[in-house]
């Protein structure tokens, strides 16, 4: 795609935090990203993710996450914005077929308490904060965890909150949400990473938090 | 049975010509998201989500979706903010902050200057609030004071902290330099450079336990090597922040949370029981340092998959001995640093002043104090590790007690003391036994028994130990049979005992078993096996059983000198296992045995027909291999009608099912050697501007790897099948691996064969064609890697699954560099090379010495090309070229290895090496100054 010197100015607007900027600027390189993906989405989930899920998740991370995007021009950020989108897609796409043939491993189990369910989401993030035994990280990390998953983009926090802390069907945070079965596994990866990222890859010093 | 081995594959390819400029790649099926990883989403501050104020343009499909995006982040949550919060220049009272440094999951660290000293310091702000509390403050604040007492030169100096914005900070010393993290990553360095800088860090590390203080989160991450080179030892003690108000738990918060980073850990803080950290818990971390200074960033075991796989990994996993990764690591290094990794506490240096002592007598060429593990420890661990063993091995012993062997062969290294205690034991229980000792028995179990324990524990991994150790019995067992008075007279004795070493070979050196010995070891079991056979058919030249036998022994050192690249004897060896069959059948007649000596004999046609097929591979020679292919189809032509026939009769025959796969395999092999010798007379043509003969080649070679493409799929579908309704066979699941890598390795020539016709201009330019060969061979190979690693990993003993494994991993970074993908086959490459480097210090065969070569020219040619990118920094391109040299310096060294020890060795591989190495450092030269 070619870019425009209206769109480097775009960029630098949005670089000194004008938020229509970003807005105006996504709105007319979007389309080139989607041509991009488009012919990437096998017919076989077509019902259950399409462009527009892929699209709308990755202009909700392009917003979140445009501080990542440091350096580099329009042309730059078109690219950075189609590898936003990719990763969406194989994300979405992994996780319906994983679903297929569920690990229980990687599934957390329905349970009444929001504790329990956090410590199991401190597994599935493979936070390595977290102890051997599962009573351990009952209570303090539990807690901790609650306190951050609030602290996620809305749409986020209540993927995770109905798919991973009260265990609904993936059917069934599809429809409390208002968006398909992909675009929630799409959103539950962006929510793990941001989670991630909240939580601190390595070593932790709860006491200090 | 002889099923062949990859055609060749680990030859070096010729060279393409030009080095691929970077291609970024797409991303699509890496799972990477693509993004630097950096601090949380910015949360409060000024800015938001409304009022986005555009409405000039018509609302558009995408502008919905955006709006729509922006509704589901929250309102009051988050506040569009292009950059993270930075602290102001004056936030911290006293210092005026200059830069951000770094910026993590724990906190954010700046660079400043203290006002009043106008010294440079590093101040690091914790994340704010979730656990902060007066309390938590208090103690931070204590814990800081006992922690700016710590002076030593090597320990970074915390003597400041505070409340900044809601958020703890504490001011330390600032280290320029970089971290232990990035020198690792530079290495592997001089092992005893690596040595002395690991004693100062020890003993820092002691300085602080002298103190009373442990660190619990030793990690590379940790420590700063400064300007100098002198490393610097960060966040000492901070951990103990952590640790809850009264209790003991030190490392531990009140929930039993370990506090510390998870590779580092040790086995007390995996298993999570505060009450064991103490001094040795560093040690342990200091160990896993250790061992990845000294193999450039390997840990001790896997710790990739899932967070309960890695702690339990910790808690049980056997460290991998760092000379299997880096063979320069003697057995001194080795011991000192599995002293620190031991798991259990009192068995690790009790210091890191031990540690620091030890390492330092090494340096000076004293005996160091560390002990390897006894034998006898070594034994007691591997029995109670698979304690179905158990029952054999004390039936071994008791019987071999009762024969008076036990002693002098199990236990003849192990101290005076234990041998007398042990001698007591067995004694006392088998007494009653020895007064019906019974001769047959003790035979029956020298004979066969122990042979069939070393085999029966083939597949278990980890069980190297013990069937060495059951082998070394049996061989001893052996030679005491054969002197035994009367045992040169007793011709069936003298036929199981041929029968027995035959075995033994097998078992040591075998083409197709997991191997405990030297293919050097097995070379003299089988000539013990021939000598007692040969001296036997003296006796009765026409007993079909023994010539038989014989043949069989010829056989197996026909394959051992095949292996050796020793063709002309290997041809020798088995045109005389084919005579010897010939008068067994003879004197057979048409019994059942002559049926079974018939089969025999095809397999023997086979072997001459599988030397054929090798030496044209070996020869690639338009004219000369071209012949000798054509001798090998022949045979596999009537071998397969054979094997079709029979299953024609019976579809139930596994055995014809099987060898139906395995003819047709070797025949895809034959035809893609064929083909590769035609492609090089098409590119001597070309060269020869003769191109009309080169056009010619290049149809036929065309015609040849297609046949071989095809030939490979239907054999690796059959060997599918088969697979799946054996799930337990490894040797189908292997037959399955050679067709996949076959059917790879067809397509990987028919890219080569077009790109090179166009390089040749014998065709026009077919990128597109050579690309989609390329990523369908890459799929193949991707296989065949995956088949032949669940096959090393299910026993790292066998050695051929980990010689499959670095051939398929050589083959997945051929297409992956010339697909552009180089950073992806740099790693492969890299992994294969070290595999091989592996592979030959415990098996030193020709054959892996010729692999280590390839690999180290792979690695070097790969580094080439991505040092010629454009796209890259000077410094790492330099680095890599600096790099590429090396690798290259060090094939060549392989080669000249090879020739002095008189091995055949191609000289066109070392032509193209010696010109690479040439190019390579041409190529830095100019990089290094400038050009």
């Amino acid at each position: 795609m070619d870019t425009t010197p209206e769109h480097e100015a775009l960029l630098k607007r949005a670089r000194a935090g004008e938020l229509p900027a970003l807005v105006e600027l996504l709105d007319d390189v979007g389309q080139e990203v989607r041509r991009r993906i488009a012919h990437k989405i096998s017919p076989q989930w077509r019902a259950l993710l399409d462009e527009d899920d892929v699209m709308q998740t990755t202009y909700l991370e392009a917003v979140t996450r445009f501080e990542k995007f440091t350096s580099g021009n329009a042309k730059d950020f078109v690219s950075w914005l189609s590898r936003l989108a990719e990763n969406n897609l194989i994300d979405g796409v992994r996780a319906l077929e994983a679903a297929k043939r569920p690990d229980p491993s990687k599934r957390v189990t329905r349970r009444a308490n929001a504790t329990d369910s956090a410590t199991s989401l401190v597994t599935v993030l493979g936070i390595t904060f977290s102890t051997p035994s599962i009573n351990a990280a009952k209570g303090e990390a539990g807690s901790y965890l609650l306190k951050v998953v609030e602290q996620l983009p809305d749409v986020y926090c209540r993927v995770v909150k109905l798919y991973d802390l009260e265990g609904k069907t993936i059917e069934e945070v599809a429809a409390e949400v208002g968006r398909s079965p992909g675009a929630v596994y799409m959103l539950r990866a962006r929510a793990h990473e941001q989670l991630k990222e909240l939580l601190g890859r390595e070593s932790r010093y709860f006491s200090v938090k | 049975m002889a099923d062949g081995i990859p055609d060749n594959p680990s030859a070096l390819p010729p060279e393409d010509g030009g080095a691929p400029d970077a291609g970024t790649g797409s991303g699509v099926g890496s799972g990477a998201s693509g993004l630097p990883s950096g601090g949380p989403v910015p949360s409060g501050g000024s800015g938001g989500v409304g009022g986005l104020g555009s409405g000039a343009k018509p609302p558009s499909r995408e502008r919905g979706l955006i709006e729509g995006a922006l509704k589901q982040l929250g309102t009051g949550k988050f506040s569009f903010s292009p950059k993270p919060p930075q602290l102001a220049k004056d936030a911290i009272p006293g210092y005026e902050i200059s830069r951000e440094i770094h910026r993590g999951g724990q906190g954010v660290v700046y660079q400043a200057v203290q006002a009043s000293t106008q010294k440079k310091v590093a101040i690091k702000v914790m994340h704010g609030g979730a656990f902060a509390s007066a309390t938590d403050r208090q103690r931070i604040e204590r814990e800081v004071r006992i922690l700016a007492n710590l002076n030593h030169p090597n320990i970074v100096k915390v003597y400041d902290s505070g409340e900044v914005q809601g958020a703890y900070y504490y001011v330390m010393d600032y280290v320029s330099g970089h971290s232990l993290d990035s020198y690792i990553r530079s290495g592997p360095h001089p092992i005893e450079q690596t040595l002395k800088l690991f004693t100062t860090i020890c003993e820092a590390v002691n300085a602080a336990h002298l103190k009373g203080v442990i660190h619990r989160d030793l990690k590379p991450g940790n420590i700063r090597i400064d300007a100098e080179g002198s490393p610097h030892i960060l966040d000492f003690g901070l951990a103990k922040l952590a640790m809850d108000e009264t209790g003991a738990g030190h490392a531990m918060t009140a929930t039993g949370q370990f506090v510390g980073s998870l590779y580092w850990a040790s086995p007390e803080q995996a298993l999570g029981n505060p009450g064991t950290i103490d001094i040795r818990t560093d040690v342990y971390s200091l160990g896993v340092i250790l061992y990845q200074m000294l193999t450039a960033g390997k840990f001790p075991y896997e710790v990739l998959g899932n967070m309960r796989d890695v702690l339990d990994n910790i808690m049980r996993a056997e460290p991998a001995r760092p000379s299997t990764i880096r063979r320069q690591i003697n057995d001194e290094v080795e011991t000192i640093v599995l002293k620190c990794l031991q798991k259990e506490r009192d068995r690790r240096y009790q210091s890191a002043g031990d540690v620091g002592r030890d390492i330092v007598r090494y340096l000076t060429g004293e005996p160091i104090e560390a002990k390897r593990e006894s034998g006898l420890y070594v034994i007691g661990k591997n029995l109670k590790k698979h304690k179905g063993l158990v029952t054999a091995a004390t039936a071994i012993i008791a019987i071999l007690a009762a024969s008076g062997v036990v002693f002098s062969v199990l236990y003849a290294s192990e101290r005076k003391a234990n041998k007398e205690a042990i001698a007591a034991r067995i004694v006392a229980t088998t007494e009653g036994e020895r007064a019906e000792r019974n001769a047959k028995e003790v035979r029956t179990l020298a004979l066969t028994f122990m042979l069939d324990v070393a085999d029966k524990l083939e597949n278990l991994r980890g069980a190297t130990k013990t069937r060495e150790g059951v082998l070394r019995t049996a061989k001893d067992a052996l030679v005491k049979l054969a002197t035994d008075p009367g045992a040169s007279d007793d011709a069936g004795l003298q036929k199981e005992l041929a029968d027995a070493w035959a075995r033994v070979g097998e078992i040591e050196g075998g083409l197709y078993l997991p191997r405990v010995g030297t293919v050097a070891a097995s070379q003299t079991s089988f000539a013990e096996a021939r000598k007692i056979r040969e001296a036997l058919l003296a006796k009765n030249p026409n007993d079909p059983q023994l010539l038989s036998a014989m043949a069989s022994s010829r056989r197996q050192s026909a394959q051992v000198l095949q292996r050796q690249r020793k063709f002309d004897e290997a041809k020798l060896e088995f045109e005389g296992e084919l005579a010897d069959l010939e008068k067994a059948i003879l004197a057979a007649g048409s019994s059942k045995l002559g049926l079974e000596l018939a089969e025999k004999k095809l397999s023997a046609r086979m072997d001459l027909a599988d030397l054929a097929k090798v030496r044209a591979a070996e020869l690639r020679d338009a004219e000369r291999s071209p012949l000798l292919t054509a001798d090998a189809m022949k045979v596999y032509d009537e071998v397969e009608q054979y094997w079709a026939d029979r299953l024609k009769l019976n579809g139930a025959d596994e055995k014809a099912a099987r060898s139906l796969g395995v003819v047709r395999d070797k025949k895809a092999q034959t035809q893609a050697a064929l083909g590769r010798s035609l492609m090089s007379g098409m590119t001597d043509a070309a060269k020869a501007g003769k191109s009309d003969e080169a056009k010619v080649f290049a149809a036929k070679a065309r015609t040849a790897f297609e046949a071989a493409r095809d030939l490979a799929q239907t054999a690796s579908t059959e060997f599918e099948k088969l697979a799946a309704d054996q799930p337990a066979n490894r040797q189908l699941k292997r037959d399955q691996y050679l067709a996949v890598y076959n059917t790879g390795d067809a397509n990987m020539r028919l890219a080569e064969l077009v790109a090179e016709a166009a390089r040749g201009s014998l065709t026009g330019s077919d990128a597109t064609e050579a690309d989609a060969l390329n990523e369908q061979s890459l799929v193949k190979f991707k296989e065949a890697m995956e088949i032949a690693d669940r096959l090393a990993s299910a026993d790292e003993s066998n050695l051929e699954a980990m010689h499959d494994l670095g051939l398929a991993l050589n083959k997945v970074g051929n297409p992956l560099r010339s697909l552009n993908r180089v950073d992806e086959a740099a790693a492969i490459f890299d992994r294969s090379l070290r595999l091989r480097e592996d592979l030959y210090k415990t098996d030193p065969t020709d054959q892996h010495l010729k692999d280590l070569a390839v690999g180290q020219y792979k690695c070097g040619e790969v580094l080439e090309v991505s040092a010629d990118r454009a796209s890259v920094a000077r410094a790492q391109r330099q680095a890599q070229m600096a790099k590429s040299v090396e690798m290259y310096g060090q094939a060549l060294e392989t080669y000249t290895r090879q020739s002095d020890a008189k091995l055949e060795v191609r000289p066109a591989d070392v032509k193209l090496v010696k010109e690479s190495l040439d190019r390579a450092k041409e190529k830095l030269k100019k990089l290094q100054s400038g050009g």
